[in-house]
């Protein structure tokens, strides 16, 4: 029993972070209509990037979270305005194809950058563990699932109160009726880029203390994305969340149990299943078209 | 309007329509037959070109133009996004490891693994393609990315208790004794004529490949072929026709995976080795570079593709040993990232500026000379 609550806690502190690598993921989905394949390459370029703000320059965790963040969301932004833009009302796949070839280009770039050499975790969180009666908590997790929720209340506060974070929904919503109403869609399609690279590079930071090895496979684990989405409902911003903490406590629970190298094969399998069942998820909106 | 005009369905049917195509394909022909000698010779080309390094790059694109153009097959012909690619390799390597002259194998000879992975290979992509039944889309390309994670399971699962780490080793075919009267082949001193080195798989590998590329190209010239258009073009409207959806995209899919399949195990025992290292998400990243810059959606597209992705490099190479950027070091050390980058930015420009890739371009010069002296 013991073990199988510590599992659930680090999967509830895994799976925080891949709803935030979700909650990105679907924001852009919901807004743009593109399925962002190179989500994942954002996450790895992310944990690269903590490589060099927390060990190479020794910065403060926090400062080093910001800064990435602001480099992601900016990252995002080009990436918009250069690739994506222009590719407005193309058709479904080739968008998909286009993100493939984003994901070609930051891999290369994070190979040339720092070498195929793999590297081990950083560390500069507090390591140790402490007990509540018989149940071992490690401080990373507890930190990973603080950061997160504040994340995701931020991001909820973002698009519930702020006036852009409505305009963006209004967006989302219905984009001829949020034109009429004078919302600019580029800026906010715009907005959704950069803050969907933004939610990447958090988990990434978040991420790069938790990984045991720092390689260019991470980009499997920005992936996640699709399993937590797909889970949650594709189209639904709290489903991401819900879908990012299952898909962290059953992979977690299934490596526990069964052993290491069922994590991948769990959560794309529980992806496979609610994709065949009820492929709009949990909290999603049912897509009414004849197949 | 200027050319030739289609009167009879018959002639429509046919592969060579006009008398350029017919010349373009005598010239195929003999280049691919006259390519293995030439590429053997010991000639030195000018500007120290790396010749020797272009034949199995060749071998490899021949295998590959079966994979792409079979992607090619399954999404611009029924419209079915699919990218368990490297599952149907995996599937094609593991019926190989199992049954065929591998490590850990029951050593059956090459000739019959190879129809068996195409089998293997039709029945599981009937499997996968089961979902798309349902779904379609996003949601078919998700599914597939998962099936995609669990051959990788199985494939490691495979290694671990048959191989160990290593990864599996592929032994050369042989060629049956049988056919020894055949020019070229002299059976070695033990009396068996083993295939290996990029001359004699060229030969298999240009034969495989020729089969399987008309083979998908007359299957989309009959009724189930234009079925899987119809599919794609509205599911709906194909199923008033009295075609039957579902079988149809089964039939796409087994077709598809079975091609893939084909490739896979061409694959292994050419590199004579496989290991869980050879099938990262990569393989998702290689197929999109060959499918997008051959032009995705036509077969010819997928085989151009697949020549461009593995004699690029090569170019990219020679490019590099020049003396202007000999001297850069970062250059030459970073060489295979470089190269990635540039299929990136590849990918990109072509599908934002000419989304029918190379087959497009070949396309517009076709029309050019088709339509000259006029514009159009």
């Amino acid at each position: 029993m013991e073990k199988f609550i510590e599992l659930t806690l680090s999967g509830i502190a895994i799976g925080s972070v891949y709803a935030l690598v979700a909650l990105g993921f679907v924001l852009v989905f919901k807004a743009t209509d593109v399925l962002n394949f190179a989500h994942g390459e954002f996450m790895m370029l992310a944990v690269f990037l903590s490589l060099t703000l927390l060990v190479s320059w020794g910065l403060n965790f926090i400062v080093s979270g910001i800064v990435i963040a602001v480099l992601m969301a900016v990252l995002g932004l080009v990436i918009f305005f250069l690739v994506m833009k222009p590719l407005v009302g193309q058709p479904l796949f080739s968008v998909v194809l286009v993100t493939i070839g984003i994901a070609i280009i930051l891999r290369a770039v994070v190979l040339i950058t720092y070498g195929p050499v793999e590297r081990g975790r950083i560390n500069v969180l507090p390591q140790g563990r402490f007990d509540i009666g018989d149940i071992s908590v490690s401080y990373i997790g507890m930190i990973l699932f603080g950061v997160s929720a504040i994340s995701v209340l931020a991001f909820l506060w973002f698009f519930n109160r702020t006036r852009t974070g409505l305009r963006l929904k209004a967006v989302a919503e219905n984009l001829e009726a949020a034109s009429a109403m004078g919302i600019s869609a580029v800026a906010a399609f715009a907005i959704s880029w950069g803050i969907g690279a933004l939610m990447a590079g958090v988990a990434g930071t978040l991420y790069s203390n938790f990984t045991p090895v720092i390689d260019t496979n991470l980009s499997a684990i920005g992936l996640r994305a699709f399993p937590a989405a797909v889970l949650g409902g594709l189209n639904s911003i709290g489903g991401a969340i819900v879908g990012g903490l299952i898909v962290g406590i059953v992979e977690q629970l299934a490596a526990g149990y069964l052993g290491g190298e069922w994590r991948d094969v769990v959560a794309f399998g529980l992806m496979f299943v609610v994709i065949i069942v009820r492929p709009y998820g949990l909290f999603g909106t049912p897509e009414l078209i004849r197949v | 309007m200027s050319g030739k005009f289609i009167t009879r369905y018959r002639e429509d049917l046919k592969l060579f329509r006009t008398t350029p195509s017919r010349v373009i394909a005598v010239l195929i022909t003999a280049l691919a037959l006259l390519a293995p000698f030439a590429l053997s010779s010991s000639w030195d080309p000018p500007l120290e070109f790396p010749w020797r390094a272009t034949f199995s790059a060749v071998n490899l694109a021949l295998a590959w133009a079966i994979g792409a153009a079979a992607f090619n097959l399954l999404l611009g012909y029924t419209g079915q996004i699919s990218i368990a690619h490297a599952a149907f390799l995996i599937l094609a390597a593991l019926v190989g490891a199992i049954f065929g002259q591998a490590s850990a194998g029951l050593g059956w000879t090459f000739w019959i693994i190879l129809p068996m992975c195409a089998a293997a290979g039709a029945i599981v992509g009937m499997g996968v393609g089961l979902p798309a039944l349902r779904i379609r889309g996003l949601y078919l390309f998700m599914a597939t990315l998962s099936v995609h994670f669990f051959a990788i399971f199985i494939w490691r699962q495979y290694q671990v208790r048959a191989v160990g780490f290593t990864g599996v080793r592929y032994f050369p075919p042989e060629v049956p004794s049988w056919l020894f009267w055949l020019p070229f082949i002299d059976p070695d001193e033990n009396g068996e004529f083993l295939i290996r080195g990029n001359f004699r798989w060229y030969w298999v590998m240009l034969g495989v490949a020729t089969f399987c590329i008309l083979f998908m190209v007359n299957v989309l010239r009959t009724r189930e072929g234009r079925a899987f258009i119809a599919v794609r073009d509205n599911d709906v409207a194909a199923s008033l026709y009295g075609i039957n959806v579902a079988r149809t995209k089964l039939r796409s899919f087994a077709v598809s995976s079975a091609m893939v399949a084909v490739s896979g195990c061409l694959l292994a025992y050419f590199l004579t080795a496989r290991s869980d290292e050879s099938w990262s998400i990569e393989i998702i990243l290689d197929v999109a570079i060959m499918t997008v810059v051959g032009g995705f959606s036509t077969i010819v597209g997928g085989v151009l593709g697949a020549f461009f992705f593995f004699l690029a490099p090569i170019i990219f190479e020679w490019l590099r040993a020049a003396p202007a950027l000999d001297n850069i070091g970062f250059i030459n050390t970073y060489a295979a990232q470089l190269d990635l980058a540039i299929f990136g930015f590849l990918v990109i420009i072509v599908l934002v500026f000419k989304p029918a890739g190379l087959a497009g371009i070949w396309a517009d010069i076709k029309r050019y000379f088709r339509q000259w002296p006029y514009r159009y």
